[in-house]
C-alpha cells in the first residue's frame, strides 16, 4: 500500500464579528487589537459614518461604524460592543461592531463566493462566504472597507 | 504655543498664533477700527450636543480684512507644555464637512480635537457652517 502525499493546506485565521444580525469575519493579519467600546472624541464636520477619534497606547484611531458602512441603522452601544484595530497598508482604524465572536482557523478550501444577489455596500466588502455551524459568515476585505469608507456619502 | 479652549462639555486646543487676542467677551458690534464683529458661542458651532455658555465668558478673536470673528467660550488656558500633536488620518480630513479640525492632541491621555481657528474665522465670515449649526 502507498501512502499519497500530504495534500498543502492553506489555512488562515480570521476574526469572527457580529453587526446586527449578520456574522462576518475578517484574516487575523490586519487585526491588531480588540478593545473594549469607549466613546470616541467627536470630530467636527465628520459623518456620522466616522463618529470620532480614540487614543490606543499612543496611537490615534479613527473609528469607523461598521453599522453605517454596510447602509444598516445605528444602535446604541452596550456591554457587547467592540471596536477592532485593523492595520492595512498605511492606515489604521478602529472599526466598531456589535460584537466579536471567536478567532477560528478556515482552510482557503472552504471558502465560497459570495452570493451573486448581493447589493449596495455589501457587494463591494464581502470577498468570500463560509460556513461555520452552518451559519453563513460573510468574508471581509479590509481594503475594500477602507476604500469604501473614503468614498460613502 | 498651544490654547486649550474648554466649552461647556468638550475640551479643545488651537495654535496660538492663530488668535489676535484672547480677552474677556464684550457686547461690543465693531471694532476700534470700525470692522463689524461676529460673536459665535463655540461649542454649539461644532457639536450640536454643546450648548451655549453662560456667566463670565472668554472671546478668541480673529481679526479678517473687513470682519473681526470672535469665538465664544467659557475658558482659555496657555498650556505650559505643548502636547504631541499627530495630523488627522488623511481619509478623515478628506471627509470633513468643513476643514476646522487639523490634528489631535493627547491631554492626559485623551484625545482632543486641535482646531483651525483662522479658516473656521474665515468660513463663518463667509457663512459657512457645519450642518448642524
Amino acid at each position: 500500500m502507498q501512502s499519497s502525499p500530504a495534500q498543502p493546506v492553506s489555512t488562515t485565521e480570521y476574526l469572527m464579528f457580529r453587526v446586527a444580525t449578520e456574522r462576518y469575519a475578517l484574516a487575523s493579519t490586519p487585526v491588531r487589537e480588540i478593545m473594549r467600546w469607549r466613546a470616541p472624541t467627536p470630530v467636527p464636520g465628520a459623518p456620522p459614518l466616522l463618529p470620532g477619534v480614540i487614543n490606543q497606547r499612543g496611537q490615534i484611531l479613527a473609528v469607523i461604524d461598521l453599522r453605517l458602512l454596510l447602509g444598516l441603522a445605528a444602535a446604541a452601544p452596550d456591554r457587547a460592543t467592540r471596536l477592532i484595530w485593523l492595520h492595512h497598508g498605511d492606515i489604521d482604524a478602529a472599526l466598531l461592531v456589535d460584537a466579536v465572536d471567536d478567532l477560528i482557523p478556515i482552510d482557503a478550501a472552504h471558502l465560497e463566493p459570495p452570493p451573486a444577489n448581493l447589493t449596495g455596500p455589501a457587494q463591494r466588502v464581502i470577498h468570500a462566504l463560509f460556513r461555520h455551524h452552518d451559519q453563513p459568515v460573510a468574508m471581509l476585505d479590509p481594503a475594500a472597507l477602507f476604500a469604501l469608507v473614503q468614498e460613502a456619502a | 504655543m498651544i490654547l486649550l479652549i474648554e466649552t461647556v462639555a468638550r475640551r479643545y486646543v488651537c495654535r496660538q498664533h492663530d488668535v489676535d487676542s484672547v480677552g474677556l467677551a464684550t457686547q461690543a458690534e465693531q471694532d476700534e477700527r470700525g470692522r463689524r464683529i461676529m460673536r459665535h458661542h463655540l461649542g454649539p458651532l461644532l457639536d450640536p450636543a454643546d450648548p451655549p455658555a453662560s456667566g463670565r465668558l472668554h472671546a478668541l478673536t480673529i481679526n479678517l480684512r473687513r470682519r473681526v470673528v470672535e469665538l465664544v467660550v467659557p475658558r482659555v488656558d496657555l498650556l505650559a507644555e505643548a502636547p504631541v500633536i499627530v495630523p488627522l488620518a488623511p481619509f478623515l480630513t478628506a471627509r470633513l464637512r468643513l476643514p476646522w479640525a487639523n490634528g489631535v492632541a493627547l491631554l492626559d491621555d485623551q484625545p482632543v480635537i486641535v482646531l483651525d481657528l483662522r479658516r473656521m474665522a474665515a468660513d463663518l465670515a463667509l457663512g459657512l457652517r457645519l450642518a448642524h449649526a
